[in-house]
């Protein structure tokens, strides 16, 4: 597994994720085992290999077009935990100016260098199952940069997964990325394409949440980052900490995505407390964290009810974690299924997995079980037409396009775009159909509106 | 002080005296009683005799009794009864006082034949006659020989007994009697066939003579009875407990010669002194009443031991023991306890050392000497169930054998001969000492015995445990088969079946078990954390079934668990039950995996495929079964692995830690197997559903068939086209079109929307094959007798997509509609 | 008060007409006022022994005075009791 971290949100949220990681494997910042940690059963090969003066290192590639983030990484504790070889700053610095072509371009200029790393990389790895991708859709590097990748990849490692974690914009706040509609959907074709699983981050849950749940006024980016990592760390436990099942990334992903396209998953997690307040121990039992699970507001996707269309899970991964007695999970499904807290598609067999997992020995949480929710369902398609929505609220006033043209894609026009919103609007219709019992004859070539 | 006021006191008793006796020569008698003062004084003031008043009462009393004539006797009896009533303090001074007062009277008494004078007399006849009775037993004749002739003497000189010559004197009965009561014939009385005794028809006795001698010619025949049955227990080779009880019968027995040469005597005493009345038929009668008593337990006791011995000797002389009586509770007691002593002994030895000393089989515990290894524990020791003394419960009986069966193993199979074997015996050789055999027997459940056996049992169980755990790592071992022939490590038997997938492809026959091996080490090392523990990755070791036609690898290949020493006496039962289960599961996660891999591919080739719009149909249908199998095999696989072997191990788990011996941990151990197994739906009862969900998994081979040729065709295709484009462009550019590539091109088309065609019908029927088995799979799970199952059929239904589909899982679950509805199906199959 | 006073008495009494049963059992030759002195020096500690041995002396003593003084006169002593 390979992890890539792309633009200013893809290397923080990145960071945090290794910090955590590092932590639950009880690696110090300077990536060399603590002395308590010697005896772990976790499989620390996942995400990091070992170098041979014992030194962990993650299997993380850095990219950014701009200094800022790198460079605070740089500055940090951590600073020794990367390879140096796997950092890749734009020599130029400059960004791309949040224009998702600039990225575009600078990616495809810069790919020599980039597969360099890569390459060397993925042979270094034994069993390489995919690469795992950090970035936001909204802004220029992660956005652009992440796109080219994603179809690089793709095209470079057809037999492998790529795993994305996309940070989808708020869109409670008005965006001093003025593209950032343009952005998102030319992102989201490749996600669409490329990408085999994304997990979306939407940062207008995640402020929702770190505002409504954790009652943070001002929720930082740290904050938020926070989060993020918990779910990152969490969505990979079990192939961290290897159990009977769900080791491996197709193990993980495939019950969870039926249809190549459906691959957008939301997540839930919970108990979400801050540091501050995780006094409150409460005595949860399965049953709670899995109904708790499938509330909305724990959702970290901010969906709109759509009542009129029955938007319905595809498929559900509950990871828990903790002290778990087996036979209460059982017992918790039957609850669940007997009271219709979810609601799941009709044209085939689907129903909440559930996968125990270990909890790190090293870090000290003061909740006995904790669960992350994968899900798959229906309702994110809301998320894309929002997307299209301010897409065409923009293309509309042909606004801010002049940045676009000054890059080679859409010098002669800005079929791309169109492109993308075609793509999109699939989605967002295959999304739809799949609500329907008549999904399995549906069939995309035919989609119409 | 206080011996001034006796002083004064004294002097009033002499005044006193003086005056009741009215003395009237008073003045006459001055001088002498001056002088009595002086003397009564002077001996009061003695202290001579002081320490004499260190007597106690009862002595004191003894002694007046024996002063007294019998009638007498009972009569102070009563009055110093009445006296501990009284207000007196120096009770014992009185009596002092008046027995020396009684004393100055000279009156000889009738000395009165009393039996426990007799028998104090005469205790060295007795006693040598006691040693006598144990090396051979003719003590009888002994005694008999030399009051023959006193005996015949007396006849002579006593008047009272030639009163009536015409029948025959009671002195020749009583003495007659008296051979019989050892059994040895006399005059008149004869020896029947059965060891009865007769009075020779030819004697005259008169009736009531006769009735009583006949009555008291009981005791011979019973001590016949127990002298007959003790010559045939005292074979050679009887055993020690058989021997014990012969010695302890035969100790009763001279106590029994005893009191006939106490008879004796007392019959040639009374002939030799010519006292008025000699020993009379009626004094026999009283006599004989206890011995008799004590005869009649004994015969009943020999007879019931006939031909027993060891434990169940032990048990039945213990049915004895409940018995009201004090004096046969106590012979019995005494019997018990010398039968039980050999025993005692071989238990001790048993408990302290593990050894078995016990060469006539006596023991309840035996041993098949050519049982070792992992059977030890199982098979080498038994409980002998004929030997069990009664007094022993069976839980007792199976706690000293897991202590003895417990030092044994640690010995043999532990090879723990750490310094704590000697301590422990050393413990129960210092016990031995404190405890008599009497607490063996006397069932006190807080009896000292019974707490040291608990002890000990607990001891060493404990120790075994403590072995099998710290120094044979129990847990790290069933960690390892829980990790690897349980598919515990998850990513561990994923890549060990990537790695193998090539090898286990080829037929059976083809295979190579060091193959196999070397890619089993690969694996180990390539998955292995640094915790696993190497012993036991290397008692990992690959096993093939025999393999039979057209099998492949798939079908022949388990992994093995191999084990030895004190963890194969808890896991060498089981193997053949995980490699079972191993095999069921490598086969469901074999599923898994092929429908990861067609999803993979699936996945990936998608994005290839974009340019080729007709299979996006043909890729959808596949995803959508692929979807489907998926969710059933991971179901199915979250059920066997987490809710069946994570529940029943956190169940074992708990169980083991709370395990206390040996034997808990194999029942622990076994259930876990059983429940395994039993959840797995391996065992007999779930034949027919375990038969079933392999045709459900059948499908999902097919698919992966399907999948590959439409890949492979799929690419070709693909491939041929991307060259057509490229010969196009090229062609136009160059000379315009040709009809024979178009042609061909058309063809390919053709053929392989054809393809296309037919595929799309092979995969409708393959998914509704699929389907038709889940729902009769779930049908069966539903109408399954266990409730986990019907759970998981719900489970597997979750979002009753299949119910839907299928209206006879629409009806709730009654029990007459699982009837009806099996009925209907196999009905309709 | 006074039931229990009667009460002692009561036992006193009974246990001196038991002694005095004893007594003659063993025929001491003792008689009632004699016994009941004897028995109250015991109670008071004195040796037993002794104190036989002085009532023997006393007895026989009073019986040679008889003897040779009084031979008519009618004997006293408690022997023919």
């Amino acid at each position: 597994m390979i992890t890539l971290q792309l633009g200013q949100c893809g290397n923080q949220i990145g960071f945090e994720f290794w910090k955590r990681l590092c932590a639950e494997h009880g690696i110090n910042p300077e990536g060399i085992l603590e002395d308590y940690a010697t005896e772990g059963m976790d499989r620390k090969d996942v995400f990091f290999y070992q170098s041979d003066d014992e030194h962990y290192i993650p299997r993380a590639v850095l990219l950014d077009l701009e200094p800022r983030v790198i460079h605070t990484i740089m500055n940090s504790p951590y600073s020794k935990l990367y390879n140096p070889e796997n950092i890749y700053l734009s020599k130029h610095g400059g960004g791309a100016g949040n224009n998702w072509a600039s990225g575009y371009h600078q990616g495809e200029k810069l790919q020599e260098e980039i597969f360099d790393i890569l390459d060397r990389e993925a042979d270094g790895s034994d069993s390489l199952e995919g690469f795992v991708l950090c970035h936001s859709i909204a802004g220029g590097t992660g956005s652009g940069m992440g796109s080219f990748m994603l179809e690089s990849l793709a095209d470079r490692f057809p037999k492998k997964l790529i795993e994305t974690y996309s940070v989808f914009p708020n869109q409670d706040e008005i965006s001093d990325v003025v593209v950032q509609p343009y952005n998102s959907l030319l992102t989201l074709k490749r996600l669409t394409q490329c990408a085999d699983c994304v997990v979306v981050l939407d940062n207008t849950a995640l402020n929702r949440i770190a505002s409504d749940r954790l009652h943070i006024q001002n929720p930082s980016f740290t904050q938020i980052n926070k989060l993020v990592s918990t779910i990152m760390s969490v969505s990979t436990t079990t192939l961290r900490y290897p159990s009977y099942m769900n080791n491996d990334l197709v193990g993980l992903i495939a019950p969870l995505i039926p249809t190549p396209r459906l691959h957008f998953l939301m997540t839930g997690y919970t108990p979400l407390t801050t540091d501050q307040e995780g006094a409150s121990v409460r005595k949860t039992s399965v049953l709670d964290v899995m109904r708790r699970l499938l509330q909305p507001k724990n959702m970290m996707v901010s969906t709109a009810l759509d009542r009129n269309a029955s938007h319905c899970y595809i498929s559900i991964l509950n990871i828990i974690q903790g002290e778990v007695d087996p036979t209460q999970v059982h017992k918790s499904l039957q609850r669940i299924r007997e009271r219709k807290l979810a609601q799941f598609i009709p044209w085939g067999p689907a129903s909440i997995q559930v996968a125990l997992s270990r909890k790190s020995p090293y870090i000290q949480s003061t909740h006995r079980v904790s669960g992350l929710m994968l899900a798959n369902h229906t309702n994110i398609s809301s998320l894309f037409d929002r997307a299209l929505q301010q897409y065409d609220k923009l293309r509309k006033r042909e606004a801010f396009l002049e940045q676009f043209r000054k890059e080679k894609m859409f010098e002669e026009n800005l079929d791309e775009l169109d492109n993308s919103r075609e793509v999109v609007e699939y989605l967002v219709k295959e999304y739809q159909a799949a609500t329907r019992v008549d999904y399995l004859s549906w069939n995309p070539n035919k989609a119409d509106t | 002080m206080q011996y001034i006021c006796c002083k004064i006191k004294i002097c009033n008793v002499i005044y006193i005296y003086i005056h009741t006796h009215k003395l009237k020569h008073f003045l006459y008698l001055i001088e002498s009683i001056r002088r009595f003062m002086r003397f009564s004084l002077g001996l009061l003031s003695s202290t001579q005799g002081i320490e004499i008043l260190r007597e106690d009462e009862v002595t004191v009393a003894t002694y007046i009794k024996s002063k007294l004539s019998p009638r007498d006797a009972v009569q102070f009896d009563k009055l110093h009864n009445d006296l501990k009533d009284g207000p007196l303090k120096n009770r014992i001074s009185i009596l002092i006082f008046l027995l020396n007062m009684g004393q100055s009277v000279e009156q000889i008494k009738d000395r009165i034949f009393s039996f426990p004078d007799m028998k104090s007399e005469l205790s060295p006849i007795a006693s040598t006659s006691g040693q006598l009775s144990q090396t051979s037993y003719s003590p009888a004749q002994v005694i008999s020989l030399n009051t023959t002739e006193t005996s015949s003497k007396g006849l002579l000189i006593n008047p009272n007994k030639i009163f009536n010559e015409e029948s025959i004197s009671e002195d020749v009965l009583v003495q007659d009697l008296i051979y019989s009561f050892q059994s040895v014939e006399g005059k008149i009385l004869k020896l029947d066939s059965s060891y009865g005794f007769q009075i020779d028809p030819v004697a005259k006795i008169n009736r009531s003579q006769k009735q009583a001698v006949l009555r008291l010619s009981e005791l011979g025949y019973l001590h016949s009875v127990v002298r007959k049955g003790l010559e045939r227990m005292s074979v050679t080779g009887a055993g020690r407990v058989t021997d014990s009880f012969v010695a302890a019968l035969h100790k009763e027995l001279s106590e029994y010669y005893r009191f006939i040469a106490i008879m004796q005597e007392e019959v040639n005493r009374s002939q030799h002194q010519m006292v008025t009345y000699g020993v009379t038929l009626s004094h026999l009668h009283l006599w004989t009443c206890d011995p008799l008593e004590t005869l009649k337990w004994l015969a009943s006791i020999v007879r019931a031991c006939q031909g027993q011995k060891g434990g169940a000797l032990a048990s039945t002389v213990y049915e004895f023991s409940y018995h009201g009586d004090a004096i046969v509770k106590n012979l019995v007691k005494r019997v018990l306890e010398s039968v039980c002593n050999p025993l005692y002994n071989m238990l001790m030895r048993w408990i302290a050392d593990g050894e078995l000393d016990d060469p006539y089989k006596e023991f309840f515990i035996q041993a098949c000497n050519d049982v070792s290894g992992d059977r030890m524990w199982h098979e080498k020791y038994q409980v002998r169930n004929s030997m069990v003394p009664s007094f022993l419960s069976k839980a007792q009986a199976k706690k000293i054998l897991g202590t003895g069966k417990s030092i044994n193993f640690l010995r043999e199979v532990c090879k723990d001969f750490s310094p704590w074997q000697d301590r422990h015996a050393d413990m129960f050789r210092n016990t031995d000492e404190e405890y008599n055999v009497e607490v063996f027997f006397d069932m006190d459940p807080d009896g000292r015995l019974q707490t040291m056996m608990d002890a000990a049992y607990k001891e060493t169980s404990t120790r075994v445990v403590e072995i099998l755990t710290k120094q044979y790592h129990l847990m790290d071992h069933l960690q390892g088969i829980k990790g690897y022939l349980l598919l515990g490590q998850g990513h561990f038997i994923q890549h060990l079946m990537h790695l193998l997938e090539p090898e286990l492809a080829k037929p059976a026959s083809s295979l190579y078990p060091h193959n196999i091996s070397s890619i089993l080490e690969i694996a180990i090392r390539a998955t292995s954390t640094k915790l696993d523990d190497l012993d036991v990755q290397k008692r990992l070791d690959v096993r093939l079934l025999a393999p039979s036609e057209s099998e492949t690898g798939w079908d022949v290949f388990i992994l093995d668990y191999n084990v030895d020493g004190p963890i194969g006496t808890i896991l060498e039962p089981c193997r053949q039950t995980y490699q079972t289960v191993f095999f069921a599961l490598w086969k469901a996660k074999r599923m898994e995996s092929i429908l990861s891999a067609i999803w993979k591919q699936q996945t990936t080739s998608a994005k290839m495929f974009r340019k080729m719009p007709e299979v996006l149909p043909i890729q959808n249908h596949i995803h959508l079964i692929t979807s489907s199998m998926v969710h059933l095999v991971h179901q199915m696989q979250y059920y066997f692995l987490f809710e069946v072997i994570e529940c029943s191990w956190d169940t074992f788990a708990k169980q083991l830690l709370q395990a206390s011996s040996l034997d808990d941990i194999i029942a622990a151990h076994s259930h876990f197997v059983d429940s395994v197994r039993h959840g797995t739906l391996l065992d007999e009862k779930s034949q027919e559903l375990m038969d079933h969900l392999r045709s459900v998994y059948s499908p999902i081979l097919d698919l992966q068939n399907l999948e590959e040729t439409f890949l492979a065709r799929a690419t070709q295709e693909y491939e041929a086209r991307l060259n057509d484009d490229n010969f196009r462009s090229e062609q136009t550019k160059k000379w315009g079109r040709t009809n024979k590539k178009d042609q061909e091109i058309e063809g390919r088309d053709k053929a392989f929307s054809k393809y296309l065609n037919t595929l799309s019908i092979q995969l409708r029927l393959l998914s509704r094959t699929y389907q038709d088995r889940v729902k009769k799979f779930l049908l069966m799970l539903a109408s399954a007798e266990d409730v986990s199952l019907q759970l998981l059929s719900v489970r597997l239904d979750f979002n009753e997509y299949y119910k839907s589909k299928d209206s006879r899982l629409v009806v709730p679950l009654t029990y007459q509609h699982r009837r009806q509805s099996d009925q209907t199906f196999f009905g309709c199959k | 008060m006074p039931e229990p006073v009667n009460h002692q008495v009561n036992a006193a009494r009974k246990t001196f007409q038991t002694l005095y049963q004893i007594s003659k059992l063993l025929n001491t030759n003792l008689d009632q006022t004699t016994l009941s002195i004897c028995i109250r020096l015991c109670e008071n500690g004195v040796n037993p022994h002794a104190l036989a041995n002085v009532v023997k002396e006393l007895q026989r003593e009073v019986k040679a005075m008889n003897d040779g003084q009084l031979e008519s006169s009618a004997s006293k002593t408690s022997t023919t009791k």
